[in-house]
Formats: C-alpha cells, sequence, structure tokens
C-alpha cells in the first residue's frame, strides 16, 4: 500500500518507489530505497514523519503517494 | 479547455457581480433611512429603480455564468468523447490523473481490451466495414459494463475500462458478461468479433499506481493475445471468413469438389500470406490418396468423385485448413495453420487428420487401405513464390512413396537430392555420348604370392565442369531409370577393346571383373547378344571377363539368375558373387549357388576390425572354401587386415592397401611393377 494508509508506530518496508525520474530520485536521495525498513512517528492530514535510515523525514501528499511499503 | 472566449465571459461575470456589490453597498450607505422615505418621493422612486437595476444585472450576471458553465461542459464533452460515443485518449489519462490525486489507487481494477485482426477486416472487407465492427464492440461494452464504469478508447482498436471499488471478482463477472454478449453477436454476424483482454486489480497486497496498472493490464492482455495465436483460434476464425470459399464465383472454383482452383489457390494464399501476422506459421501440404487408380478402376468413376468430394470437404472443414484446392485427380494442395511451437506438432496434427479420414473411409466404404499421404512445406519465406512452396511440397509428397512413409516434410536436402537426381538422369546420356564416364580398375592381388591377378572394373563420372559425382549416387539413380544398361555395356567395351589389344599384341592378359546390374536379369537375352556380339568384335579368351553379380540381384530373382548365369557359364565366362554377406543370402541356397567366384563384403573385413572378433569371417571362409570356389575379400585397407586374411584359406585380396582404382590405361604399367 502507499504510505499514505500507513499507520502511526508501525514498522514498514518499502517495497518500491514509484513517480517519475526526478521524484524517484529525490526519494532515493533521501533514503528511500526498496528494502528499507522505515518507522511512521506520526502521520497528520496525509503529511508523514517517517525514521528512515535513523533521520526524520517528513513527506508530504504527493510524495507519500509515491512509496510503496508493507 | 481554456479558451479566449471563456475567459472572456469568466472576466465579464465578474466585472459585473463586483459592480452588483459596488452598487449595492452604495445604495444601503445613500438610502439608509430609505424606509422613512414612504412618500413616493423622488428618493424611494430612485432607490427602487437602481435596486431593480441590480437585480437584473445579477440575473444577468448569474444566467452568464450558467451559460457559460453549459458551454464550457459542452466543449469538453465532445472533446473527450470519441466518435464511437464512450471516452477517447484524452478523457483516459485525465480519468487516470483525477484517480491518481485521490488517497490512493487500492481497489482500482482496469481492463484493456484489443481487437483481434481489425487490420485484416479493414483490408479484405473495407474499412466501413472495421469501422462498424468498432462501434459494434462498444455497444457489446457498454451493455456489458455497469454504468458507473469509466469506458475508453484507448487506441485505434484497444479499449479500456476503469473500475473504481473493484474486486476479482466484480472484474471476472465484468469479462464474464462481456465474453457472453460477443459470443451471441458473432453467432449472427458474418464477420468474426474477436478480441485480446488483460487486467490488473490495485490491492493492498498488489499496490499499483494508475501508470502501473495500464502497463500491466497492457502486458496481461499482449499475453492473452499471444495465447489465442497460438492455439490457432485466432487465425482460423478470422482468415477463414476472409478465405470464405462462398465469397469466390465458379469460374475461380474447381467444378468437381467445389474447392479453389490451382490459380486461385495460388493468389489466395499470396495474399493470406502478405496480410497475416508477423510470426504466424503456415505450411502447403499436399496430399493424395494412395492407390487412388485401382479404386477407379473397381468402383467406377462415380464411386471414386464422391470419395473425392467427400475427401475435399472433410477437408474444408479442417479447422487448421485455411485454404484448400485441387491439383488434378486425387492431388490436393492446401495452405495449413501451423501451431507456431514446433514442426512435430504441426506433422502430428495432418498425421492426425489423414488417419482419421483413412479411418472414417474405410469404415464408410469397406476399403481396408486408403492411406492419405502427405508432403508437408513449412512457409519459412512469405515473400517465396507460392508456385515454389506448392512445387516443393508435391516434391515431399511424392518422396513418400519411395520411402514408405505417410508423410514426408520436405528440408532443404530433399530438393538437393532431387536436384541431383535430375541433374543425373539429364546429363547422362550426353555424358556419355561426350566420354565424361571413365573406366577404373582396382587391381586384385593373390593372397599367397602377393602378385597382381586381375582387376575389377569400376566406373567414375568426371563432369566436364569438373564436377565429380560419385558412382553410389548415380547409379541407384541410373538403375531406376534403366540407363544402367547403357552405362554396363559401355563398360564392357572398353574392356573388350582394352583386353582385345594386349591379346593382338601378345602381352599378358589379365583376368577383370565387370559389374552386372540387376536390371540385365529381366533382359537377359538382350544382354547375352550383346556380349556375343562383342566377343565377335574383340575375340579374346572368355576366361579373362568375370561377370559380378551382386548378391541381393541373386536372391531376389534367383529362378530368373540362375538361368543368366547358366547362359554365361555355356559361353565359358567366369561369374562372381558381389558383396557377398550384405543382404540375405541363406545357407541353405549356399550350396546351390552356380558361381566361380564369391566376393565378401568389405563389412566384414571392417566389423571383424571394428569388434576385434574375426571368427565369424574365419569360420566363414572355411564353410564356402568347401564349395570349390575362389574366395575374394574386399575392402582391405591396413596390413592388420592382410594378416588376417593370410591365416584363412582366401585367395584373393582387393583394396586400398595395395592400390586405389585408376584409370584402366595404366593398368598396363601397374602389371609391369
Amino acid at each position: 500500500m502507499p504510505l499514505l494508509m500507513v499507520e502511526v508506530g508501525v514498522k514498514y518496508t518499502i517495497i518500491r518507489v514509484c513517480g517519475s525520474g526526478n521524484e524517484r530520485r529525490h526519494l532515493e536521495n533521501l533514503g528511500f530505497i526498496a528494502g528499507e525498513v522505515i518507522d511512521i512517528i506520526s502521520k497528520f492530514n496525509s503529511y508523514v514523519l517517517v525514521n528512515v535510515r535513523g533521520s526524520r523525514v517528513g513527506l508530504g501528499r504527493e510524495l507519500a503517494k509515491k512509496i510503496i511499503v508493507c | 479547455m481554456k479558451n479566449r472566449y471563456t475567459i472572456f465571459l469568466l472576466h465579464l461575470s465578474i466585472a459585473i457581480i463586483a459592480f452588483i456589490c459596488v452598487t449595492q453597498v452604495y445604495a444601503l450607505i445613500q438610502f439608509h433611512d430609505a424606509s422613512g422615505a414612504e412618500a413616493g418621493g423622488s428618493t424611494y422612486s430612485q432607490f427602487r429603480f437602481i435596486q431593480a437595476v441590480t437585480f437584473l444585472l445579477s440575473a444577468a450576471a448569474i444566467a452568464i455564468l450558467f451559460s457559460r458553465e453549459e458551454i464550457n461542459r459542452g466543449i469538453k464533452q465532445k472533446a473527450y468523447t470519441d466518435i464511437t460515443g464512450i471516452m477517447n485518449k484524452h478523457a483516459c489519462f485525465e480519468q487516470m490523473n483525477i484517480l491518481d490525486c485521490n488517497e490512493s489507487t487500492a481497489n482500482v481494477g482496469f481492463a484493456m481490451f484489443d481487437l483481434n485482426n481489425l487490420k485484416k477486416v479493414n483490408d479484405f472487407y473495407g474499412h466501413e466495414e472495421g469501422d462498424k465492427l468498432i462501434q459494434s464492440f462498444v455497444v457489446l461494452l457498454r451493455q456489458a459494463a455497469d454504468r458507473k464504469y469509466f469506458l475508453g478508447r484507448f487506441g485505434g482498436d484497444e479499449f479500456i475500462a476503469i473500475i473504481e471499488n473493484c474486486t476479482e471478482s466484480i472484474m471476472e463477472a465484468f469479462m464474464e458478461r462481456l465474453r457472453n454478449s460477443v459470443q451471441t453477436f458473432n453467432e449472427g454476424c458474418s464477420i468474426q468479433l474477436s478480441y485480446a483482454c488483460g487486467y490488473a486489480i490495485s490491492t493492498q497486497e498488489h499496490y499499483y499506481l494508475m501508470d502501473e496498472l495500464l502497463k500491466e493490464a497492457d502486458k496481461k492482455m499482449y499475453e492473452h493475445k499471444k495465447k489465442i495465436k497460438s492455439k490457432g483460434l485466432l487465425e482460423t476464425e478470422q482468415v477463414s471468413k476472409i478465405l470464405d470459399l462462398e465469397r469466390r464465383n465458379p469460374l475461380e472454383k474447381d467444378a468437381l469438389t467445389g474447392m479453389l482452383n490451382l490459380d486461385t489457390f495460388v493468389s489466395v494464399v499470396g495474399s493470406v500470406l502478405k496480410n497475416s501476422v508477423q510470426n504466424a506459421r503456415y505450411a502447403i501440404v499436399c496430399s493424395d490418396i494412395y492407390n487412388f487408380r485401382y479404386i477407379n478402376d473397381f468402383c467406377g468413376h462415380e464411386e471414386a468423385d464422391n470419395m473425392l468430394k467427400r475427401f475435399s470437404a472433410d477437408l474444408s472443414n479442417q479447422s487448421a485448413c485455411l485454404a484448400c484446392c485441387r491439383i488434378h485427380s486425387d492431388n490436393f494442395a492446401f495452405l495449413a495453420d501451423m501451431p507456431q511451437n514446433s514442426d512435430e506438432e504441426g506433422v502430428d496434427l495432418i498425421r492426425q487428420w489423414n488417419t482419421e479420414f483413412s479411418y472414417m473411409m474405410s469404415h464408410n466404404h469397406n476399403f481396408d487401405r486408403l492411406i492419405v499421404k502427405s508432403g508437408i512445406y513449412f512457409i519459412t519465406d512469405p515473400n517465396e513464390p507460392v508456385q515454389l512452396m506448392i512445387n516443393n511440397a508435391d516434391c515431399a509428397r511424392k518422396y513418400t512413396k519411395a520411402t514408405y512413409q505417410n508423410i514426408f516434410v520436405y528440408s532443404k536436402d530433399l530438393s538437393e537430392a532431387i536436384r541431383k537426381r535430375a541433374e543425373i538422369i539429364h546429363s547422362f546420356q550426353r555424358g556419355l555420348e561426350e566420354k565424361e564416364f571413365q573406366v577404373y580398375v582396382q587391381p586384385k592381388v593373390l593372397c599367397s604370392d602377393k602378385s597382381i591377378c586381375g582387376a575389377e572394373a569400376l566406373i567414375r563420372w568426371l563432369r566436364q565442369d569438373g564436377n565429380f559425382i560419385y558412382p553410389d549416387e548415380f547409379i541407384p539413380v541410373l538403375e531406376q531409370t534403366g540407363d544402367i544398361l547403357d552405362l554396363d555395356f559401355y563398360v564392357y567395351e572398353k574392356v573388350f577393346s582394352y583386353l582385345h589389344e594386349r591379346y593382338q599384341a601378345g602381352k599378358a592378359l589379365i583376368p577383370i571383373s565387370v559389374n552386372v546390374s540387376r536390371i540385365h536379369l529381366t533382359k537377359a537375352g538382350e544382354f547375352i547378344s550383346y556380349v556375343q556380339e562383342l566377343q565377335k568384335r574383340y575375340p579374346i579368351p572368355t576366361s579373362c571377363i568375370v561377370f559380378e553379380l551382386t548378391e541381393s540381384a541373386y536372391i531376389q530373382e534367383i529362378d530368373t539368375a540362375h538361368l543368366f548365369i547358366e547362359q554365361l557359364r555355356d559361353l565359358h565366362y567366369k561369374v562372381s558373387m558381389d558383396d557377398f554377406g550384405s543382404g540375405y543370402s541363406s545357407l541353405k541356397s549356399l550350396q546351390t549357388m552356380p558361381f566361380d567366384e564369391i566376393k565378401f563384403d568389405q563389412t566384414f573385413l571392417r566389423e571383424s576390425v571394428e569388434q576385434k572378433d574375426h571368427s565369424l569371417l574365419v569360420q566363414l571362409i572355411q564353410l564356402v572354401k568347401k564349395l570349390n570356389v575362389t574366395i575374394v575379400c574386399e575392402g582391405v585397407e591396413t596390413s592388420d587386415n592382410v594378416n588376417l586374411l593370410e591365416q584363412t584359406e582366401c585367395d584373393v585380396m582387393q583394396g586400398y592397401y595395395y592400390s586405389k582404382p585408376f584409370p584402366l590405361s595404366k593398368l598396363d604399367t601397374c602389371v609391369m611393377e
């Protein structure tokens, strides 16, 4: 499912990152790479705050949609 | 959908509404005590007038806004609607964008459809029919779909359906409905509608974004399409209609069977090949009914004609048979749609038809042996001339008779063999006149003192263009055509004249053995008189000539062979049995064999070397020796062979170990040495 639909406080694994080339590159630079485990810290109004590779990253709606986790 | 007109309208309405606001505010400030002015003063009427104006203006503004919206919607509708009445590609992308902007695309189903063979329908029936086909598919799609489904035409013959809140079962039900309605449509329609479909549903477990859904559905659709094609369904349904016999006029048909005639068949095959999909696989098959003329003789022509009709009807009904024609009498050619995977499958398919037909025929007509023989030519290059393809298939068919097979697949080797055969047959007589044939001899050596005691005459054919044709290539062919007789006589004459020359010159004579073809057995009289004539022309001691008759020829016609040999021996010629042990001579016949010499086949030596066991050869030589004949062993190639033969009672050896065959003229020098 996309990152938008996750529950707070659960660990997820990234299955893939989609979107256009630029978006993907941007997300990969932030550390969103397939296989990575991420922590959902909080979620507010389709704004998601996650812990990825030890750093906190906030993602807006458009970007969060492009990350597919399970 | 922003064009100048709508932008202008938008601005105008905003300006009007703004103006209304300003007037209203002005009215409020100016006439805040207007309620007090009851007595119809000018202030009051002024106020009412302004109110009326504002009301009218705002009403106008609302009307303009509404109409603008209406126009806008109309334009949008037009822009997004395809000629078929469902959404077009823009709308599809728009819809996908809208769905993509939702929270998630989970539970969105995406189905894709593609019409098969639309191009062929366009080409064969015209674009009008093709458009009709698309229209009817859209109608069927709409019938099958719920009102909530988004339907769109994605490309020329590609359609999509987007279903929100979809599950597997909803999608399956949709597909089922579509399939059913297409089936009922096809039943009542001449042009068959067939489509490939694929769908993808985005779920929690398999989550797709919209463009991924599109890709996935597309992929599945193409898989489906491939599957349909490999089954051969797609081709047959459509092309058989294209090749519809009903559409042909009687002149283009065979009068008896109602199949196409050869010319039409050629053109039809050409057009099918031209219009077929890239990786379709076709074959031309030529079939005939084995020994059909006996049926003609036995049951009469009427019955035979019925049988031909039956055969052609049966053939036309085969699903993979696209077009068929009767070449002549019982020879049929047809274009078959072959499975793509392997040639064997195709061959099996045709074999199955043939057996089914034979079975049916023997059942209905009480013929036990009605065999259909087929030659198959797999079309590899669609641009080849069709006549050539048919010829190739026919060649393969003819070859079934020679090889006692019921099915023969054409190959490059076959055409090469046929070409070579034709070359041999057609250039033989000229070759004989131009003295392209040369007589070679291979000396025979006595076992005891290794001196030359004779020679075998062999034939070599060196073409004028320098090509060398091997005896084992041309002799079987010449035996079939009967030309071998001329060749044998040619050799005899050469040998007789050579020996005669030496005899005249007073030199020592070496016995030369010459081969006798089996065909001579049937024309023994001619043979004997020819030999007698030669003897008259070139008087030589008759013991100098040995006639070699092969074992197989002797065994096959043992009685005629006996007579033949007797006649030769009456003329005091020696007779030898060639290739002893290569055929089926029985031990019983050994006793009655009227031969002066027995030549062991070279396989004996080869096998005894290979298997390191010479007991059979040794025992056999012992046995044959008791018959009081000369024993010759062919194929002596190594010193081991020589050692082995020296231990036995073998009399004469012949082989490469002593000498290769050389021209007859060099025999002199060889003997001197």
